[in-house]
């Protein structure tokens, strides 16, 4: 393959749109940190990852020619890679594992030791009872700060929907920490 | 926010809102050394097949940005009641509409639609020296391969089996014909000097079907297009293969050159329709004043 001149991302797009491999590689490189980030978090599945950003990319590549510029590029394939990842959850029919990784601090921010144990404890029992979707919206609007239009846009919901089940999980977490509270 | 039970509320929403957020952060682990190598040969057989499929890569840069798997040319031909009664309605919103003749403003289509035909600009720019992108003197050739292209496809077709039950569904008419279609024209009529086409056919994933209508320049045109769940896009390209507007529904474009234009039907976002084997149904009006 003949190295192509260097392009502005908004030229990559079109040739990658026209079915350019080169092109498309060169686009999921740019993105596939965060793309890979998100995935990550919706399945907690680091043995399964590759594999499901493998077939993500396929899958965008196969219909890329159907890309419509209605959204961006990278909010395309956020749709697809989040997509894919549900549909690993549900056909595996799991939504935590084991594979985490222990070397992250998920405790930071916390008052005390004894609040982060219980806020921590709140969170792992709430999001391991999420259905994939809220957990995905939930890894959107609240990790990587996308707004509810810009979440409903990549889950292909509603603005409305999005809020309501964000809210709810909340609502849950902040029930259950209350409890936990509570018993101890 | 002076009373203290307030203020502990809060206190613990942010901490819990802090733990979530880092919950649901955590840093993905390094890919495997195979990782990109595997994706982009993944990549690289994927074009190198839909380059060996696809007779239409060789049309020009706005077809070839339709290049897909040809399935639609061995699909099975057969009408139904759910097409007509869609063609139907198609029919209803083009002599319905107050811009039947004068065209509807979509701003925000036109604005993708602009902001697209940048992009080919762009790229034409920026990567002149390559093949895909024609520059002006190879416009002309261009256009002559196109038609070549598709005279060379309808020869193929002639010769196989599916081309003869094919033939047999695709009448045409002097100025609007399929190239590429599961079903068939179903009218051709002038109204007071308004010439109007109209068609229907079946899609599925990854699936198109095209249509080439010939027209003067500066005649004023609009596509009606009725599918099911509007899953189904229309787009008109002019004789070089740019794109002169697209959309769901009505798409109201205007030619800037005589010659061979092309009307694509495809699904407007196949990741509506991944597994589901259902095909959609189309109808559509042309008219052009």
């Amino acid at each position: 393959m003949v190295d192509k001149p260097e392009v502005s991302e908004s030229a990559l797009q079109t040739l990658a749109i026209a079915g350019d491999a080169q092109a498309f590689g060169k686009l999921i490189r740019t993105y596939d940190h965060d793309l890979r980030g998100a995935v990550y978090n919706i399945t907690r599945s680091a043995n399964d990852l590759d594999d499901i950003m493998q077939k993500s990319y396929e899958k965008a590549f196969k219909s890329v020619s159907n890309f419509n510029a209605r959204s961006s590029m990278k909010t395309w394939l956020y749709t697809i890679c989040t997509r894919q990842a549900i549909d690993h959850l549900r056909y595996e029919g799991r939504r935590d594992h084991d594979e985490i990784d222990g070397s992250h601090d998920s405790t930071e921010g916390s008052n005390s030791p004894e609040s982060a144990t219980l806020s921590k404890m709140a969170c792992d029992e709430v999001l391991q009872d999420l259905d994939p979707e809220t957990r995905a919206m939930l890894v959107f609007t609240t990790a990587l700060g996308f707004s509810f239009d810009e979440t409903a846009e990549i889950m292909e919901s509603q603005r409305g929907t999005v809020a309501s089940k964000v809210g709810r999980a909340k609502k849950k977490l902040r029930d259950r920490y209350s409890q936990a509270g509570e018993d101890s | 926010m002076s009373n203290p039970e307030e203020l502990e509320t809060v206190e613990l929403a942010e901490e819990l809102e802090l733990q979530l957020a880092a919950s649901l952060s955590l840093e993905a682990p390094a890919p495997s050394e195979d990782y990109w190598s595997s994706i982009e040969s993944t990549l690289i057989a994927i074009e190198a097949a839909d380059t060996d499929e696809d007779d239409l890569v060789a049309v020009g840069p706005g077809l070839a940005a339709m290049g897909q798997q040809k399935s639609g040319l061995t699909k099975a031909l057969f009408g139904t009641a759910a097409g007509l009664m869609l063609l139907a309605l198609g029919g209803v919103w083009l002599f319905q509409s107050d811009g039947f003749l004068t065209g509807d403003e979509d701003t925000t289509e036109s604005a993708v639609a602009a902001g697209q035909a940048e992009v080919f600009e762009e790229v034409a720019r920026q990567a002149e020296a390559e093949s895909f992108i024609a520059d002006n003197s190879a416009t002309e050739a261009a256009e002559e391969s196109s038609d070549e292209s598709f005279d060379d496809f309808a020869a193929d077709l002639e010769e196989s089996t599916e081309a003869k039950d094919l033939a047999l569904s695709l009448e045409e008419f002097d100025w609007f014909n399929a190239i590429n279609s599961s079903k068939n024209l179903v009218s051709d009529e002038t109204f007071n000097k308004v010439r109007v086409s109209s068609a229907d056919g079946l899609l599925e994933l990854n699936d198109y079907a095209i249509y080439r209508f010939s027209t003067d320049e500066g005649v004023t045109g609009r596509v009606v297009l009725a599918s099911t769940g509007l899953a189904a896009k229309a787009t008109v390209y002019d004789p070089t293969g740019e794109e002169l507007a697209a959309d769901i529904d009505f798409v109201d474009f205007e030619t800037t050159q005589p010659g061979e234009h092309y009307l694509v039907i495809d699904i407007a976002d196949p990741t509506d329709l991944e597994g589901t084997s259902e095909p959609i149904e189309f109808g559509l009006s042309l008219q052009l004043n």
